[in-house]
């Protein structure tokens, strides 16, 4: 899950509005928005630190390594924007061109 | 093979399109939609006999909508797989999208490094339309094969508004997403309207009719963040019956003249499909202002 995506859905988890974040932060809620959706700027390292902890976690855990579960990722991969092929997905590609190489010499 | 490298996505589709009405009747879609699926199988059969698509399949890919895939081997084998979990309609545009690629760009596979191991797409460039280069073409050539234009005006007349109803028949009529739907309408109709697809009140994109653009009608989502008015509809998360019906905006409110707008809110994607229609003649509305202005003049000017 991307940065964005996280903020959104540990922001969403936890019942907060747009602007109710925005308020805890001192941000704008057009900014959180775009935060979450668009990819701005990385903020400054004091605007992080207010939006972990308005979020109950810590900055490293904003960035933090896919720590969610396989069925979070399912969820939010077809209308959340793109963001690398995890491994699995890059296995299972891997998987079908093999099977194509054995259907070359029919 | 004296095939150019490049094939035009247009030309391939009414290509295609002309034979399916030939096969199988210029009525066919009273009956179904293109059978995508079995069309990428049989139609790569019959033009490249050595080297079809073999499969297409479900699977489980985080990430990607869809790609196309193919073996090391020559010639090469290949397949189409498509990501769990797509409702029907975004499943053909998908599989049309990967189509389009091995139709249009497999001669581009050999040449260029950086595809090597398959072409994937993600979902930017199969729902919104929004890519560039070889995932644009492959947009448009799906798009026209799965919703032809002729057969399209004539289900939806350039000139006449539309409402939630025609645009589902039309999604449905196609097998395609009811966002497919509305974006190939904009793309020919003659009324000024425009779609706007947003969440939680800010906008992630919108799109214009022609007709709407050259009246200055549009929206910028790329550079910039868009707040929807607060009166709109889905900015206020009414997602009733009559948000579907639409209502009357007054002037002031999306823009500086009156509009119909109407919403709807898809649970599955998270998102709020706002079309807007525009008073028939906008031009003459800025004509007016001009003939004020030419009063104005006079009478100041006895």
């Amino acid at each position: 899950m991307k940065f964005g995506e996280r903020i959104k859905d540990l922001r969403t988890k936890k019942g907060f509005t747009l602007d109710h974040l925005a308020q805890e932060t001192g941000s704008s809620k057009s900014y959180i928005w775009e935060l979450e959706n668009k990819n701005p700027p990385r903020p400054s390292a004091e605007k992080l630190s207010a939006i972990a902890s308005a979020l109950g976690v810590t900055v490293d855990y904003l960035f933090g390594a896919d720590a969610q579960t396989l069925g979070e990722a399912e969820d939010t991969a077809f209308f959340r924007q793109y963001s690398g092929l995890p491994e699995e997905t890059r296995r299972q590609i891997r998987e079908m061109a093999r099977i194509l190489d054995t259907k070359s010499r029919k | 093979m004296s095939e150019p490298t490049r094939l035009r996505p247009l030309r391939e589709a009414s290509r295609i399109t002309q034979m399916l009405d030939l096969v199988l009747g210029v009525d066919r879609f009273d009956r179904a939609p293109v059978d995508i699926i079995n069309l990428a199988l049989e139609y790569s059969r019959q033009i490249a006999p050595e080297s079809p698509i073999h499969e297409v399949v479900e699977r489980n890919l985080p990430g990607c909508v869809g790609a196309l895939v193919y073996g090391k081997a020559s010639p090469r084998q290949w397949a189409i797989m498509y990501h769990a979990g797509q409702s029907t309609g975004r499943r053909s545009f998908t599989v049309g999208h990967e189509f389009a690629h091995y139709l249009l760009h497999r001669q581009l596979i050999e040449q260029d490094k950086g595809l090597e191991g398959g072409i994937y797409c993600d979902e930017n460039s199969v729902d919104r339309r929004g890519g560039a280069g070889i995932e644009q073409e492959a947009d448009e050539f799906t798009a026209a094969l799965l919703m032809p234009l002729h057969d399209f005006r004539r289900q939806q007349p350039a000139k006449e508004r539309v409402d939630f109803d025609k645009l589902s028949r039309l999604a449905k009529r196609y097998g395609v997403s009811l966002t497919a739907a509305i974006l190939r309408w904009l793309e020919y109709t003659e009324t000024r309207a425009m779609m706007v697809v947003s969440n939680e009140g800010f906008a992630h994109w919108a799109k214009p009719s022609g007709p709407a653009l050259k009246s200055g009608r549009f929206i910028r989502t790329k550079s910039t963040v868009y707040e929807l008015p607060s009166q709109a509809l889905a900015a206020r998360r009414d997602y009733s019956d009559s948000a579907l019906i639409g209502i009357t905006q007054q002037a002031g409110v999306w823009f500086d003249e009156p509009v119909h707008e109407m919403c709807f809110r898809s649970d599955r994607y998270d998102q709020e499909i706002t079309v807007l229609q525009f008073e028939a003649d906008g031009p003459r509305f800025q004509e007016e202002e001009e003939e004020g202005d030419a009063f104005d003049h006079l009478i100041r000017n006895g």
